[in-house]
């Protein structure tokens, strides 16, 4: 096999002209998605643009009432960041879940949305939260809505000839809660059976807004509308919450594979979308 | 096409020439001769492999070696102070009878080293957690983590 070329640019636009001289190349973050594929000999690889060396496309910046992150920032920094803790606690739990932190050191949160894995621990987050997916090419900058980026499995809103660049995020207004959790055989290194976030406004018992999302239970990580439209404007109570999660569990479309059946993903998004609501009910009511 | 790079191991520096697909791993052991890091799955599923790149542990097997150009690595190699005598987290493993057959046990190590520096005074909880990436088929985890927590508990008696 001949060994393919391996290009290291140092800024965004020399990236760019390499991936315009050569289209067929692979774009390198972490690798831990790549790898694993060039294991399993489901990828060929003619060329490599290593983006690891390019320090414009890793930061998380507030900006006041946004925070943006460099598409090459991991997850680990992710997972430590004064910033998204504050922020978007939601994004840092689920950080905090993938993979190892041998993993976590190296993968990155522009990998992570790319892969477009229907259980992407970064997905359910994203989803929920206004803002956009900004990708770069030779014409100019895209700006994809964080929750029309994912198209089906392994398929994402990205052109040949673009990089992700970064990701902007609008802030939660003052008093917004955010949860993120998910199901697992094992303790660590398993992608998800189910996973699910949620973020909550209360004013009082009463839900002023709620938004739910699932994972690893569709093609695409799934926003719960039927679920939201149940809670949204009532007060809490515990029948409330059963019936929310039981909507979830109805108005999700899982399929059975190696890790779980259809019926088990669903017993689980009704098992975490009421643990989810009641959590930050009961945090919200102290 | 070979490319050129050179990383920093254990203290020493090595310029080597490697494919472009290849990985630390590979360039670890089978050019450097630096054994202590085991290729177990190969795909970061097992943890054998883990090194300290940067100060941060990594799967060396997840690494292209052309990434690691320019990085200090430190392996199960580079725990042994310059004296002679062991790292705490050896001992403690050995004290508790934390290795069996040892083929994950340079992973592990490594691993605790990681967590220790950036937490000198882990939870028992923190310590599984650390090492949930790292896996032992013989003596179970008990004496593991058990040699972690003593290892914690020495290093800070040394303070
Ligand atoms: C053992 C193991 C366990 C794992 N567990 C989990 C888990 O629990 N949860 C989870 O969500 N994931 C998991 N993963 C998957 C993986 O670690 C994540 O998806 C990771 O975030 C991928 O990031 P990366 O930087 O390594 O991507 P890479 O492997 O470098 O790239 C992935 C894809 O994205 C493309 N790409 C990367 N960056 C850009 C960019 N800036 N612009 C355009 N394209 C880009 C690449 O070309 C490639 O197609 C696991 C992987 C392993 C090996």
């Amino acid at each position: 096999m001949q060994d393919p070329i391996y290009l290291k640019p140092e800024t965004l636009d020399r990236a760019l002209d390499y991936l315009t001289e050569y289209p067929q190349a692979t774009l390198w973050a972490g690798g831990t998605d790549l790898i694993v594929h060039l294991e399993h000999k489901k990828l060929k690889v003619s060329g490599i643009i290593d983006l690891t060396s390019i320090p414009e496309l890793r930061f998380i910046e507030d900006c006041g009432d946004k925070v943006r992150i460099g598409a090459l920032t991991t997850i680990y920094e992710i997972q430590t960041s004064p910033v998204i803790k504050k922020e978007f606690a939601f994004l840092a739990q689920a950080a905090l879940v993938l993979a190892s932190w041998q993993i976590r050191t190296l993968a990155t949160i522009g990998g992570n949305i790319v892969t477009a894995a229907p259980s992407a621990e970064t997905g359910c987050p994203l989803i929920l939260l206004d803002g956009n997916i900004i990708v770069q090419s030779k014409n100019g900058e895209r700006k994809i809505p964080t929750n029309q980026f994912f198209k089906g499995p392994g398929k994402c809103d990205l052109a040949p000839g673009e990089i992700v660049k970064e990701i902007e995020l609008e802030k939660l207004p003052h008093g917004y809660q955010t949860i993120y959790q998910k199901e697992r055989l094992r303790r660590s290194m398993d992608i998800a059976l189910a996973n699910a976030a949620c973020v909550l406004n209360l004013d009082g018992d009463k839900c002023q807004e709620v938004r739910i999302g699932l994972g690893a239970v569709a093609p695409v990580p799934m926003r719960a509308v039927k679920t939201e439209a149940v809670l949204n404007g009532q007060v809490m109570s515990d029948e409330l919450v059963e019936k929310a999660a039981q909507t979830a569990a109805s108005e999700c479309k899982p399929i059975t594979d190696i890790r779980a059946t259809a019926d088990y993903r669903r017993d689980l998004i009704y098992a975490l979308v009421k643990r989810q609501l009641t959590a930050l009910w009961k945090a919200g009511a102290e | 096409m070979k490319i050129p790079i050179s990383l920093t191991v254990n203290g020493d520096k090595y310029d080597v020439m490697v494919s472009p697909l290849s990985k630390l791993v590979d360039v670890l052991r089978d050019d450097l001769l630096i054994t202590g890091p085991k290729k177990g799955c190969a795909e970061g599923e097992c943890g054998a492999c883990t090194v300290i790149m940067d100060g941060k542990p990594v799967s060396s097997c997840l690494v292209l070696a052309p990434q690691a150009d320019g990085k200090e690595i430190t392996t199960i190699e580079g725990l042994e102070r310059e004296d002679g005598t062991l790292d705490p987290i050896q001992e403690e493993f050995m004290n508790s009878a934390a290795i069996q057959c040892g083929y994950c046990s340079p992973g592990m190590m490594i691993m605790s080293k990681a967590l220790l520096m950036v937490n000198p005074h882990p939870t028992e909880e923190e310590v599984r957690d650390a090492l949930s990436g790292n896996l032992c088929r013989c003596t179970g985890y008990q004496q593991i983590v058990d040699a972690v927590m003593a290892a914690a508990e020495k290093e800070r008696g040394g303070e």
